[in-house]
């Protein structure tokens, strides 16, 4: 009996030893991913970075103000269709000139949302995360920390971080086939000191007034009471907010956020009915992004991650309405 | 050689290494046809080429030598068989030398593995993101934190096509 046990233990060991990395998290690593998130929060800086998303590069300015006032971030394409993003607190307008549209969310009560900030010990229980090499970029001295996904419905990262203040200076995700999926870096940035505040304004906002307004409201909401539930979740993943919401031309639709402690997922359900055409159903993707739609009894259901295609096909099908009594 | 030449490009290089970069260049015509390569993948890159610019690239690749075609066995199709691997070798090239003309980035799969991934399964397959799917994707990313630098950053994924019709 001892000796089956011995063997099992022997070929458990050198199951892992023979598959990728047998990487346990470290405190340490912990550590850093802890600063990294409360650097982001607090710090101010202006930068340009290029980010690849599946087979497109572009290039991208971002403005970062932190002060009393709260937080204030401008976000601008420098490559292709114009875009501009603009944050004053909760928020968020999207200039899209070509269309002359201008798209803004804003949140209608005050409670506010829960912190999306990744939570390190749930965070360990999904990815083993231990620390990389140290690599200069940008000018930074960064250290590098590796975030391992523990099984397939969730994508792997590597994270750069400045030493001096755990700023992220570049990230990399990767696929379920290890393939790098979407990455960033700056190549130009100034963290803290004298940011102006005109660069957080918009650059297009003052050109013209006959921009389309479209606006989405969100409140707080209790989709389970109207009969949606999600039982059986992928391993991992559990339920942060509900809302209800405008998603573009479509009102009142229910939201459902779930993430991982670092991925979320958004789960959108709307009336059939209120959509005047309805594009094609199953599996679309947009570089890490994987997109889900199914009918369900008389709702359109759209599930939209920085997950693996698996991951959202399930938490669709996981999905289901019971018509309130 | 070629990685000087990269350098070059990039205005990274030394200048005496640059004087003997010109000097190779000079004499060695493929070294020349590298250079033109290296440039007109940096324009690609840029976004400044001609709109048949991948069909040039192309072309200039499936014209170089492929030691990958495997040396034909009677009774098959050889030349259906070559045609193949000299697409496949040069898309891996163009990929190469577009990534090593933008150091920035590198492709190799260095880390993190997927603990207990064995062979891949096939992956479900996926068209792009439609058109009007530009909203979801817009109302997600507030609560999407896994792009680290937070805030306003995740918004880069939204759609970039966008015709106001409806």
């Amino acid at each position: 009996m001892r000796a089956v046990v011995l063997a099992a233990a022997l070929a458990a060991g050198s199951a892992v030893s023979a598959g990728a990395a047998p990487a346990e998290t470290d405190a340490d690593a912990i550590a850093w991913l802890q600063r990294i998130y409360r650097s982001t929060e607090r710090l101010s800086y202006t930068g340009t970075f290029v980010a690849q998303q599946g087979e497109q590069v572009e290039t991208w300015r971002i403005t970062r103000i932190v002060d009393a006032s709260g937080v204030h971030e401008r976000l601008e394409a420098l490559d292709g269709t114009p875009r501009e993003f603009i944050r004053a607190n909760e928020e968020v307008k999207c200039y899209l000139p070509q269309t002359m549209t201008v798209k803004v969310e804003r949140q209608l009560d005050t409670k506010p949302f829960p912190a999306m900030r990744a939570d390190p010990r749930e965070l360990a229980e999904n990815y083993s995360i231990r620390k990389g090499e140290t690599e200069r970029i940008a000018g930074y001295d960064c250290q590098a920390i590796i975030l391992e996904p523990k099984d397939k419905l969730r994508y792997g990262h590597k994270l750069w971080a400045d030493l001096a203040t755990g700023m992220l200076v570049k990230a990399k995700t990767f696929n379920e086939r290890n393939e790098v999926v979407e990455q960033f870096a700056f190549t130009q940035l100034q963290i803290g000191g004298k940011i102006e505040k005109d660069q957080v304004k918009s650059r297009f906002a003052g050109k013209g007034r006959d921009w389309r307004v479209e606006s989405a409201g969100m409140v707080a909401a209790d989709l389970a009471a109207d009969g949606w539930l999600l039982r059986s979740l992928p391993a991992g993943y559990r339920k942060i907010t509900e809302l209800k919401r405008n998603v573009g031309t479509s009102a009142d639709v229910g939201h459902i956020v779930l993430s991982d402690g670092l991925a979320a997922v958004s789960v959108f359900i709307e009336p059939l009915a209120a959509k005047p055409s309805l594009g094609p159903l199953g599996l679309s993707r947009q570089g890490v992004v994987n997109l889900y739609t199914r009918k369900l009894d008389r709702y359109l259901v759209t599930v939209v991650g920085e997950v693996p295609a698996e991951s959202v096909k399930r938490i669709a099908n996981t999905l289901e309405y019971r018509r309130p009594q | 050689m070629k990685q000087k030449l990269s350098a070059m490009i990039d205005d990274a290089a030394q200048d005496d290494e640059c004087a003997s970069c010109v000097r190779r260049l000079k004499d060695d015509p493929e070294l020349r046809a590298t250079w033109d390569l290296y440039h007109l993948i940096g324009d690609a890159l840029r976004g400044n080429t001609a709109p048949d610019i991948a069909e040039r690239v192309q072309q200039r690749l499936a014209a170089e030598p492929t030691i990958l075609a495997p040396r034909a066995i009677e009774g098959t199709r050889p030349r259906a068989t070559w045609y193949a691997l000299s697409m496949a070798a040069s898309a891996a090239a163009v990929v190469l030398v577009g990534w090593m003309a933008l150091p920035l980035f590198d492709l190799q799969p260095e880390a993190p593995s997927h603990a207990g991934a064995q062979l891949p399964e096939p992956p479900l397959v996926a068209v792009p993101v439609p058109q009007g799917a530009s909203d979801y994707l817009l109302a997600h990313q507030r609560f999407s934190p896994s792009l680290a630098i937070g805030g306003i950053a995740p918004y880069i994924r939204t759609v970039a096509e966008e015709n106001g019709a409806r």
